[in-house]
């Protein structure tokens, strides 16, 4: 183990003990980047690792909105701007229940490096709220944007920090902060927020795009291992927009898909999720927020596997596993028990330890 | 994260399991959101094919550079090992060349 980075991984377990899941992602980090480090001392002497594990900035702040029966509501925002080397701070905004300082640093850090990979000229950054949108109206929710957005519009723009959409935040809601952006500054900076609708600056292409990238990789997987995608059955766990856009493009090129799972269990549909009909029918699905993929089964006559069962238990013969939604594939590995050839998605860093206990 | 531990062990020790890497298959999404900042730079809009087509470089691009950077550290064929690699790599090129 490299000195420097069992000294720098000590001290943060020292300070961050309280943050679960950034602190577990650096420390991770810090053991795959240490081949690097072990033939370069010059890291040790600028101590550059201890400013690439931690954000630049982190800014909190509170978000009081008002509800359709005109009662206040306070809730909380985020934004870490993560590392800006690359590029201009870049990073969703996730507006979920869960989103604390922890889970927007440890997000944060994921997002500089999944960035960087890409070659592109983007920083790393993230933010969000715990305000939970699931059961909200619409004017509720863009009173709580037009709030969220008094507050971040200080810290963004299109030199210094691009927010895009994650979790809980679509077209709709980038709409309703980039709307509020738009009168607090009097610029039509549309580099200011990204995943905006066609008609405000938009791009095309931007449903599909999630799912041909995993598909895109898978190819030169396989063409690596002398082997193609064609005819290969494919398990998804998962049914959100990447997961659709997996199912999809894998249909185009002559492959199926087979599983979705969501947080009710999963279904298997040995005929393929490939028609169009199907396809609506999973983008409805997800646009119901009832997060909830049982309906499929009912709709298209498919088993359907309940409770803490997910993709790959059942046994089913296939090639290709595809993860596609964090949290959703606790117990994946069972797949690889069942002939599969090929493995293909969110593998990284591990995970933390509570979906472990709650796996 | 998409993986338990116990998953992840399991699937690092079999060598018949190819793991590409969240960073790597989820990128998909983000090179979108870089492509839509250069198109409202230029204040155009592309067709889906054109972005699709930009898309898929920049995939072949990041499977290169996972290949070569794993390679490069003796670690042979392992995304996951070469994704971290090459990703520390090019943020820790910039933070020197400007003495961050």
């Amino acid at each position: 183990m490299n000195k420097y980075i069992e000294d720098l991984s000590a001290r943060l377990e020292a300070r961050y003990a309280h943050e679960h899941e950034y602190l577990q992602a650096a420390v991770r980090w810090l053991d795959r980047i240490a081949p690097v480090i072990d033939r370069d001392p010059s890291y040790e002497k600028m101590d550059l690792l201890a400013r690439m594990v931690e954000p630049e900035h982190m800014y909190a702040f509170l978000v009081p909105w008002e509800d359709k029966k005109g009662v206040m509501h306070t809730s909380h925002g985020y934004r870490v701007q993560f590392n800006s080397a690359m590029g201009p701070y870049k990073g969703g905004l996730r507006f979920h229940p869960s989103v604390d300082m922890d889970s927007v640093k440890f997000l944060g850090f994921e997002q500089t490096y999944k960035n960087a990979l890409t070659g592109l000229p983007l920083g790393g950054a993230s933010g969000g709220s715990d305000f939970d949108p699931t059961d909200k109206s619409r004017r509720e929710i863009m009173r709580f944007c037009q709030s969220f957005m008094m507050q971040l519009y200080r810290y963004i723009g299109s030199d210094t920090d691009i927010p895009s959409g994650d979790l809980g935040v679509g077209e709709r809601e980038i709409g309703f902060l980039y709307g509020e952006y738009k009168r607090l500054t009097g610029r039509y900076e549309s580099n200011a927020l990204t995943g905006k609708g066609t008609k405000s600056g938009g791009s095309e292409f931007k449903k599909e795009a999630a799912g041909c990238g995993a598909i895109y990789f898978l190819q030169r997987m396989l063409a690596d291992n002398n082997d193609s995608i064609e005819g290969k059955t494919i398990a998804v766990s998962g049914f959100g927009n990447l997961a659709w856009g997996v199912c999809r493009k894998a249909a185009l090129l002559g492959a199926k898909v087979v599983t979705l799972s969501g947080p009710d269990g999963y279904i298997y549909d040995p005929a393929g999720i490939g028609s169009e009909e199907k396809l609506d029918f999973v983008l409805a699905m997800r646009a119901s927020k009832k997060d909830c993929v049982e309906p499929y089964a009912d709709r298209f006559g498919v088993e359907f596997f309940p409770g803490g069962e997910t993709v790959g238990s059942a046994g089913r013969h296939r090639d290709t596993m595809c993860c596609t939604e964090r949290g959703r594939c606790r117990r994946c590995c069972r797949a690889r028990r069942q002939q599969s050839e090929v493995l293909c998605g969110s593998f990284d860093n591990g995970h933390d330890d509570r979906s472990l206990q709650a796996a | 994260m998409a993986t338990t531990t116990e998953a992840f062990r399991l699937l690092e020790l079999s060598p018949d399991v190819i793991c590409a890497g969240a960073k790597a298959a989820g990128s998909g999404g983000v090179i979108l959101s870089a492509l839509e900042m250069v198109q409202n730079s230029q204040r155009l809009s592309w067709s889906r094919a054109d972005v699709d087509e930009r898309l898929h470089k920049v995939i072949d691009e990041i499977y290169d550079s996972s290949v070569a950077a794993a390679e490069e550290y003796g670690l042979g064929y392992d995304l996951i090992g070469g994704n971290n690699i090459a990703s520390f790599l090019k943020v820790s090129e910039a933070m020197i060349a400007q003495a961050l």
